[in-house]
């Protein structure tokens, strides 16, 4: 759920807005190499407002505190091909055309319920594995995921995870993980 | 063109092509090895060894706009953390029937493949010497496991393989084994109920040479970061820097060049002798020559064929050593044997960064002890691992919010997963040539690769798949889940070998009993090309025990001077 406060920081509040105001207004003037535009301003803000909405502040920061948005511009820059690139733009705009259509306003306009609301519903439509082609949502959250725990904040706020957990356990050590990469 | 003088020339630095140098250097040899590729320096050169994930641009996902290979099964070759390993298959292209595909993973720099391999370490067993000769697939080894046995016990002391010795028939050796990484309690559980249900069927922990023990001051035992292949500055993990190198340097006998791919081997007029090799810088291609008495090609099976294919000249039209036309055929690799999957309980455990670098280990039980599969011949040996899930099941898991969040706090269900590894039957129509329109980087021509599985592979894959899922069911597990067979792509094991197989008859085999080209006796060819079947062991062990042995007869040689 978001809060009264994640939506003053992602909207260009205080403290980490800053980094997100100032990040984002970089990305507008840039070209990515593949010819596409890269993030704008609002979708940027977008980005980080869904993302917070999946991993939200609790005892440990969220996704926005973890530096998410930031990865998923990195990814929508440098690793996204064109036609990614392309439907990733699609599916932020079909994303807010929906909230509009049902709440008659941008996502990031909604209310903290009415953002709940439509995350909620994304998030059971994305489970259908059999969609063709599949709801963007899935990619969305699984970039969400894979970003927040990978990060510092994740990894060793969230997760409390140490480099040598392996050795230490007294059970016998587990074989290396495939998921902390 | 430069001309200097060695007693012997490696070609090659990787595992075989170290303990070439290794064995030659320390037997009084002066001995140069040439590399293709960069120097990696042992430790300072393991640049993103310790890394944590979020120091990399992409968190492990890889740089998709610089695919570094467009092939099939090659993923490996993308990471973002060990990619500065891989060879660059745009560089260094091959190619394949369309209807046959082949991945092919290899690791051009000084220390070759030994920086990237997983390290699993296991003798093959006197049966593997035999069944050629027994089903008459393949041509016969003139060896046989006794020949090899005790140069199997000398690279076991010297390079470090922890594991446990267990008197069976497909698990020969381990007199010299460091203590096996101990097992967590689910392996154990594991054990447990394998020995119950499957009595005959040992379940231990792999054979790895990787160090639970010290070896000197160098060699440090395993500390458990994580990701091995990034190179391990402890020299827990073997790899030519951490052993066979610091061991032939110390003899001030070997000199290493990077960056120099020998482009020919030359003989003499008559052809009947290697006097050394052609060399192009790899940056600036100048060309430029070495003599030496005893050439040793430990390039990696396939491109050790490609150089003695590219060294053809007017005595040896067809390849170096090619006078049997054998010279390329008979091309192997793994078969994946299958795997299944299930569920079983488990404790919370703490989230790790790092882990133990072994799974575990099922030796061959099939077409052997009596057992007889009317599907298919020889067998599969199996690897096991038990882990439970972390935050990355969130994508597959619904939720969003505080409680799904709370929920990845915590670790997830356990697993089980066994797989098979077989034995693909040397077939002579599995073969490599070179390519006579494709060229690498460097203007060389490339490979043709031409493999593709038998009905026996494919038999041994679904036998496989169904002994697993069995096994699985019988040990009382839950859930279990058979893993789809599929057509299988030749040479995603990364054991690729075959292509000059020895033998006594000069007309039926490339290389004699001693590993040397029949048609050029101070020529020899040690790493897997000499391999006349591939077992359902890992390869590599193999590849350096008949390594040292080669170099210890080829040093013996030269000193009575009949080399
Ligand atoms: C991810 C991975 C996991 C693996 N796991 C295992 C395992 O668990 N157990 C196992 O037994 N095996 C494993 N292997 C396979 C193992 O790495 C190889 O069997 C082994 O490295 C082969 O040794 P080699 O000396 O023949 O070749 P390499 O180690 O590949 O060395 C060959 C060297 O020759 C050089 N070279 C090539 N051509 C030329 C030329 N023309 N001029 C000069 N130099 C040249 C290359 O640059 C390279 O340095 C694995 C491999 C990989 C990649």
């Amino acid at each position: 759920m978001l809060s009264r406060r994640t939506m003053l920081i992602v909207t260009g509040g205080a403290g980490a807005a800053g980094l997100v105001g100032v990040g984002s207004a970089k990305a507008v003037t840039r070209v990515t190499s593949t010819g596409e535009a890269s993030l704008t301003a609002q979708e940027f803000r977008l980005i980080a407002a869904m993302a917070e909405g999946i991993i939200p502040k609790t005892d440990t920061p969220g996704a926005i505190g973890a530096g998410v948005p930031e990865f998923f511009r990195t990814i929508f820059n440098d690793w996204f091909l064109k036609d990614e690139q392309i439907a990733f733009r699609a599916s932020l705009k079909a994303y807010d055309d929906e909230a509009k259509l049902r709440f008659t306003k941008t996502f990031l306009r909604c209310t903290a319920a009415q953002q709940s609301e439509l995350l909620n519903d994304w998030d059971k439509k994305s489970a259908n594995m059999f969609a063709r082609p599949p709801h963007p949502f899935g990619q969305f959250k699984k970039l969400t995921i894979h970003g927040y725990y990978t990060s510092q904040v994740g990894l060793e706020l969230e997760l409390k995870a140490t480099m040598d957990a392996a050795q230490n356990d007294p059970n016998g050590p587990l074989i290396q993980p495939v998921s902390l990469f | 063109m430069a001309q200097e003088t060695y007693d012997a020339i490696v070609v090659g630095s990787g595992v075989s092509g170290g303990w070439a140098a290794k064995e030659l250097t320390e037997r009084g040899l002066k001995v140069l090895m040439l590399d293709r590729g960069r120097m990696v320096r042992h430790g300072e050169d393991y640049v993103t060894e310790h890394k944590a994930p979020y120091e990399f641009k992409f968190r492990g996902l890889g740089d998709k706009r610089n695919s570094q290979s467009d092939y099939p099964n090659n993923a490996l070759a993308n990471r973002e953390d060990t990619k500065h390993f891989f060879a660059d298959t745009k560089l260094h292209p091959y190619t394949t029937p369309k209807d046959r595909p082949f991945a092919w993973t290899r690791g051009n720099q000084v220390g070759g493949k030994s920086l990237m391999w997983s390290r699993q370490t296991y003798r093959m067993a006197p049966v593997n010497f035999e069944e050629n000769a027994i089903d008459g697939h393949g041509l016969d080894w003139p060896i046989r496991y006794a020949d090899i046995e005790s140069w199997y016990d000398y690279v076991e002391k010297f390079i470090g393989i922890s594991g446990t010795a267990i008197d069976y028939p497909t698990a020969p050796g381990g007199k010299y084994l460091q203590p096996g990484f101990p097992l967590n309690p689910i392996e154990k559980d594991m054990q447990a109920r394998m020995a119950k249900a499957f009595p005959d069927r040992p379940l231990t922990v792999a054979r790895m040479a990787n160090l639970t023990q010290a070896i000197g001051d160098d060699r440090q035992p395993c500390h458990y970061c994580g990701p091995c292949g990034r190179g391990c500055s402890t020299g827990s993990y073997f790899s030519t820097q951490s052993s066979t190198l610091p061991a032939a340097m110390a003899t001030q006998r070997l000199t290493v060049l990077p960056d120099s791919i020998v482009t020919r081997i030359l003989t003499s007029e008559s052809g009947e002798r290697a006097t050394g090799v052609e060399v192009m810088d790899a940056n600036t291609r100048e060309k430029r020559s070495y003599n030496a008495r005893i050439v040793f090609v430990c390039a990696s099976a396939l491109e050790s064929l490609r150089l003695l294919m590219l060294s053809a000249n007017d005595r040896h039209p067809n390849g170096l050593g090619n006078s049997s036309g054998l010279l390329g055929k008979y091309i192997m690799d793994h078969v994946g044997a299958g795997g299944a999957m299930a569920t079983t309980k488990g404790p919370q455990t703490p989230h790790i960064w790092g882990g133990r670098p072994g799974v575990m280990w099922i030796p061959r039980f099939r077409n052997i002890n009596g057992d007889k599969r009317p599907d298919y011949l020889r067998g599969y040996q199996c690897n096991g691992i038990a882990f439970n899930d972390d935050w990355q099941r969130g994508a597959r898991m619904p939720g969003i919010g505080v409680d799904f969040k709370n929920t990845l706090r915590q670790t997830g269900g356990w697993h089980v997963i066994l797989t098979g590894s077989g034995e693909m039957l040397p077939d002579i129509g599995n073969k490599v040539s070179l390519d006579p329109d494709v060229r690498d980087a460097w203007g060389i021509p490339v490979l043709h690769i031409d493999v593709g599985l038998g009905d026996n592979d494919m038999a041994m894959a679904k036998g496989g798949s169904e002994d697993l899922a069995e096994m699985l069911k019988n040990m009382g597990y839950e859930g279990v889940f058979k893993f789809p067979v599929g057509k299988g792509v030749p040479g995603t094991s990364i054991h690729e070998m075959g292509g000059a197989p020895m033998g006594h008859d000069k007309r039926k085999s490339v290389l004699d009993v001693n590993n040397r080209a029949h048609d050029i006796p101070n020529l020899f060819v040690t790493d897997g090309a000499a391999m006349n079947s591939c077992s359902q062991s890992n390869p590599s062990f193999t590849y350096m025990a008949m390594t040292a042995r080669a170099a210890a007869f080829a040093a013996a040689e030269f000193k009575a001077g009949r080399l």
